[in-house]
């Protein structure tokens, strides 16, 4: 017990220490969120009609950004699972921190659910004994299960490995490989749940295929190592933390393989929207040329499809994808590719055209929603820079831990533990 | 908090008891704990020094009160404020409690606030926005429609009347009018008939308290050139003499489906199928998450986007829990086929409305009825019926 | 455990794919049966199977002093299988009875009124049907002076019957047979009162001008939706 405590009071020391440019980091992480909070206020004063929906579009830019997180949530799968079952070494010193980025996107989830939600405050109606739970006929309370599952094993699985590492022990496997397994499952699971939330709706034509979820599940394994890439090129230089190349160059692979899959996908849903063209392709048409002369969406997916394919092209030459500035030019070409096509491109034209064929006002975000949009994920960047911090912290205590102990045991050697020293994470 | 107050404390103070109105305040609060040894006419309009003894014998306190609570307070003088609190915390009884914070209301000592304001929602102000307060708190805690006894739906019928008549003077009638048995609801529309007047849309809109300040309106009538049956050409804008040469016209609100989609993916089972083959809303239960909108292919149902805002003098007061209630921002409404009319055994305010008699309406389980003759002797079609929707509204004509 | 793991990856990528078929067929298994009865069956249903009589009525809904009981299968009409209403017309007419003031044939009539310079309802132009088929007098008794059949009190059939004002329609389904069938079955006209027994009708002559049965053209009741009103912050 005094451990535990003590290992919060260092994690909390870990985490309010830092440089100047940590701090800077932080306070304007934390004016942002301030923003987001005041921007919110005025939503909860004023209802939802200060946001750019309306009774045509009922879902927005909110909703984009749950669609967006979950797929980089679920992304940590792709870590997760070279590291713990493969023991592929390359990822053991990335994992953790994918899945910090998990629970911070599932944080971010959550919150732009409740930020979405006309009445916040009766929330509790879900809470099963005391509300009502429509499970498991909804997709919703699907999505509120298997959100909030990811988010507790992915707090307690690295929990545990760090809380081991504190104390400069080595995890035991038997422990972290069940709730490893778990989350694996669950990972795919989240994904593909949240795709069917919009694929089981036969009223939205555009929503209504079966190669959402797939195509959920391949964008999300290219934007989220992508996020990752970029995330610890920046670790590697700001944090004594080592990462070797190889990691980004393997998490290259991985992006680029997901990015290439999502590619053919893509094509396939646009050959069968456009090659002959049917009622229900309407919102397709509306999405990349625009109907009824109304067009806002369609430069934005334009964008957004030649930069992911832009990305997925030179990530496929080796050859470029071994240059690190192009590696993380594609990543991030990538990842805001995928935001915007799995955002605002996937979420708008489900309601547009309506039911009955027409468009009356185009959806256009207003300053609410982009600073709460932005306070929300102000929030997930602290969270993750908190988590990461401390892992950090934990981790480099323990390279030094062991270091000590190897140094230790060099005159009387342990070759089987010698031999070993990259342990699982 | 404190109790007595004058004129020289600034404006944003509490109002103390004596503005309020003693007589009044005392009145209610005796009725609402069920004090009935004290003969409201007794008890002084204007605050005043009686003696103790006095004041015991007026509220009917038992003679040796003050004995059981351990303290000393002389008959022949008024109590003073910290031995009146001491006895008020020391004595447990709910009505006794209740009659000495009569008294201290009577001598201008402002008990009822420091009571109050420890009980309820900070910032409550004067009396009437204590109750509401109170009674807002009270119906934050209720349970789903269907879960409820009674006894509870009675409850919260009284407290959102109460609640409306607090903020308007108007009291409401909220009925809680079950289902009939052997009925199911349908609907005909002939489209041969409807002329465009729009007549429907302003009967919904004063029947159904619909929300004035983002003009809601649950039907929409579509104006489709001649030469197919595409809703996709059609205009349901249109501003001109009706009906327009060349054209046809289509009403869509919500079918009410025997198969709704709209309930299915409710994550709190806000919205259901009444048995009588109505859909309705739980407008107290609904989260506002807004699935049910995305679900429906019919474009069946609205959202309050802000508080919406019905004019006091064009309330329609005669209301069902399920149906035109007034409802909040946040929340999931729709059409409900009038359910405050039709259980009564009325028609919806649209057929009411509509003066060609292109709306029929009735019930699907009466082979006798209008609307069973139509659905055997007209050729009838529904919209979108390969989504297995079963929607309870067809379309015919002449 | 280690090496037990490394041979079992093939099995546990199969793992996601169980769970997700796991998820699809607990969330759909209740949807594959297309959830519960149509509407036609429930129908078929409820043709099989007594159902209580629902205790609901459109009596207190109707001032019923002012309605008339349409006569069972009068004029060769078969009246619906429940009580039935029609709205009386007399009432509504502006100089009834006709018989007050048609006491004489019509010319004499009209000369008389033309000298008086007070002309009574010639104002009216028949713009139902065409000159060569509807006239005055195909529908009205104008040059009657008799009593009984003859009566200028009521309306006159095409074979020469009299039918009374307050059941019109009968006149009117000599020609439009059908959309009085669909009238009294309940695909067209107008209902009084509720959807629930007894059955009110509006008469024909309530909605179409029997002498001019073309509907107006007007502006709608409301304007069309604004969608500005109530956004972003103002009002």
């Amino acid at each position: 017990m005094r451990v535990l405590v003590a290992f919060f009071r260092d994690a909390l020391d870990s985490a309010t220490a830092g440089s100047l440019r940590y701090h800077l980091w932080m306070a304007f992480l934390t004016f942002m969120m301030v923003l987001g909070a005041y921007a919110y206020t005025v939503q909860l004063r004023e209802g939802l009609a200060v946001t750019g929906m309306y009774d045509y579009v009922s879902w927005g830019l909110y909703i984009s950004n749950i669609t967006f997180l979950v797929g980089v949530a679920a992304a940590a799968l792709m870590l997760v699972l070279p590291t713990y079952i493969f023991r592929d070494t390359d990822f053991v010193r990335a994992v953790l921190f994918g899945e910090g980025m998990a629970v911070a996107a599932l944080i971010m989830c959550l919150a732009f659910v409740i930020v979405d939600m006309g009445g916040p405050a009766r929330l509790w109606h879900m809470l099963p004994v005391v509300g009502i739970f429509n499970w498991p006929r909804s997709m919703l309370a699907w999505d509120v299960i298997v959100l909030n599952g990811y988010l507790f094993i992915n707090l307690t699985v690295p929990f545990y490995i760090l809380y081991n590492h504190y104390q400069g022990r080595r995890p035991n496997p038997r422990v972290y490989l069940p709730g490893v397994l778990i989350s694996l499952v669950w990972a795919v699971g989240i994904h593909l749940v949240t795709a069917f939330l919009y694929a089981g709706l036969p009223a939205r034509p555009f929503w209504n295929s079966s190669l959402l979820g797939p195509r959920f599940l391949a964008s999300a394994f290219s934007a989220g190592p992508a996020l990752m890439i970029i995330i610890l090129t920046v670790i590697r230089r700001t944090t004594p933390y080592t990462i070797a190349d190889s990691t980004l160059h393997k998490l290259g692979l991985v992006v680029t393989g997901a990015a290439q899959v999502n590619l053919v996908m893509l094509i396939s849903e646009m050959f069968k929207e456009f090659y002959w063209p049917t009622e229900h392709s309407r919102s397709a048409i509306y999405l990349f040329f625009g109907l009824d002369g109304q067009r806002a969406l369609v430069p934005w997916m334009w964008l957004s499809l030649s930069m992911v394919s832009l990305a997925t092209l030179a990530l496929t030459v080796p050859a470029l994808r071994r240059r690190k500035a192009v590696l993380l030019t594609a990543s991030a070409l990538l990842f805001v590719g995928i935001w915007i096509e799995k955002g605002m491109g996937l979420i708008v034209p489900g309601f547009v055209p309506e039911p009955w064929g027409r468009i009356f006002v185009e959806y256009s975000p207003t300053w609410v929603e982009w600073t709460v949009t932005l306070g929300i994920w102000a929030l997930g960047a602290w969270v993750f820079t908190i988590l990461a911090k401390v892992a950090v912290g934990v981790e480099v205590r323990y390279q030094r831990l062991r270091a000590e102990a190897e140094a230790a045991r060099a005159s009387a050697p342990e070759p089987h533990l010698v031999s070993s020293p990259a342990s699982p994470a | 908090m404190s109790g007595t107050r004058d004129d020289s404390v600034p404006r944003n103070r509490l109002p103390s008891a004596r503005e309020i109105g003693v007589d009044d305040l005392v009145r209610r609060m005796f009725a609402t704990y069920g004090v009935e040894d004290v003969p409201a006419e007794r008890i002084p309009r204007e605050p005043t020094a009686l003696p103790w003894g006095e004041l015991k014998q007026t509220f009917a306190l038992p003679a040796d009160i003050e004995e059981r609570a351990g303290i000393e307070i002389r008959d022949d003088v008024p109590p003073d404020r910290s031995r009146l609190e001491l006895l008020l915390s020391r004595e447990v009884d709910r009505r006794t409690a209740v009659k000495l914070l009569a008294i201290g209301l009577v001598l201008g000592f402002g008990f009822l606030q420091t009571a109050c304001r420890a009980l309820l929602p900070v910032g409550a102000r004067s009396d009437e926005e204590r109750e509401k307060a109170k009674l807002s708190l009270e119906e934050y805690f209720k349970r789903h429609y269907r879960l409820m006894t009674d006894e509870e739906k009675r409850a919260t019928i009284e407290r959102l009347e109460r609640l409306y008549e607090l903020e308007t003077g108007k009291r409401p009638h909220i009925s809680t009018q079950g289902p009939h048995e052997g009925v199911l609801y349908g609907y005909a529309f002939n489209i041969s008939k409807c002329r465009g007047y729009l007549e429907c849309i302003r009967g919904c809109i004063e029947e159904n308290n619909l929300d004035r300040g983002t003009d809601m309106r649950y039907i929409r009538i579509h104006e489709i050139p001649a030469g197919g049956f595409s809703l996709a050409r059609a205009n349901d804008s249109f501003y001109h003499e009706v009906p327009a040469e060349g054209h046809m016209y289509v009403g869509t609100q919500c079918y009410h489906c025997e198969n709704p989609p709209c309930v299915e993916v409710c994550p709190v089972q806000a919205t259901w199928k009444e048995p009588d083959g109505i859909v309705v809303v739980d407008y107290d239960w609904c989260i506002g998450c807004r699935y049910c909108q995305a679900a429906c292919p019919y474009d069946g149902r609205r959202f309050n986007w802000r508080t919406p805002h019905v004019p006091v003098e064009e309330i329609n007061l005669n209301q069902h829990y399920l149906g035109n209630r007034l409802r909040r921002k946040g929340v999931m409404e729709k059409c409900t086929f009038c359910i405050q009319r039709v259980r009564q055994g009325r028609l919806p305010a649209c057929v009411e409305a509509c003066p060609t008699g292109a709306r029929v309406f009735g019930n699907l389980l009466d082979p006798n009825s209008e609307i069973r003759w139509i659905l055997e002797n007209k050729k009838v079609f529904r919209l979108k019926e390969d989504l297995g929707t079963e929607p309870k509204f067809w379309y015919y004509m002449d | 455990m280690r090496r037990l793991l490394s041979h079992m990856w093939p099995v546990l990528s199969l793992l996601p794919l169980l769970a997700a078929a796991v998820m699809v067929i607990t969330a759909c298994a209740g949807n594959v049966r297309v959830e519960g009865p149509s509407v036609e069956e429930r129908l078929q249903e409820a043709e099989h199977q007594v159902l209580p009589t629902p205790q609901v009525s459109s009596r207190p809904f109707l001032e019923f002093e002012q309605y008339r009981l349409l006569q069972a299968a009068a004029g060769g009409i078969e009246a619906p299988p429940v009580e039935t209403y029609v709205l009386t017309r007399v009432d509504d007419l502006t100089a009834y009875p006709c018989s007050t003031c048609h006491v004489k044939p019509l010319d004499e009539l009209r000369a008389e009124s033309e000298a008086e310079g007070q002309l009574q309802h010639w104002e009216i132009t028949l713009n139902h049907g065409d000159e060569s088929t509807l006239t005055c007098e195909t529908c009205h008794n104008v040059n009657a002076d008799g009593e009984g059949e003859d009566t200028v009190d009521a309306l006159r059939t095409l074979a020469g019957k009299p039918v009374e004002f307050d059941a019109a329609y009968q006149q009117c389904a000599q020609c439009h047979a059908s959309a009085v069938e669909d009238w009294l079955g309940g695909a067209h006209g107008k209902r009084v009162g509720g959807w629930a027994e007894p059955r009110v009708l509006q008469n024909c002559a309530d909605c179409h001008n029997p002498h001019d049965p073309e509907w107006d053209v007007r502006w709608p009741a409301v304007p069309p939706k604004d969608f500005s009103r109530g956004r972003g912050g103002g009002p």
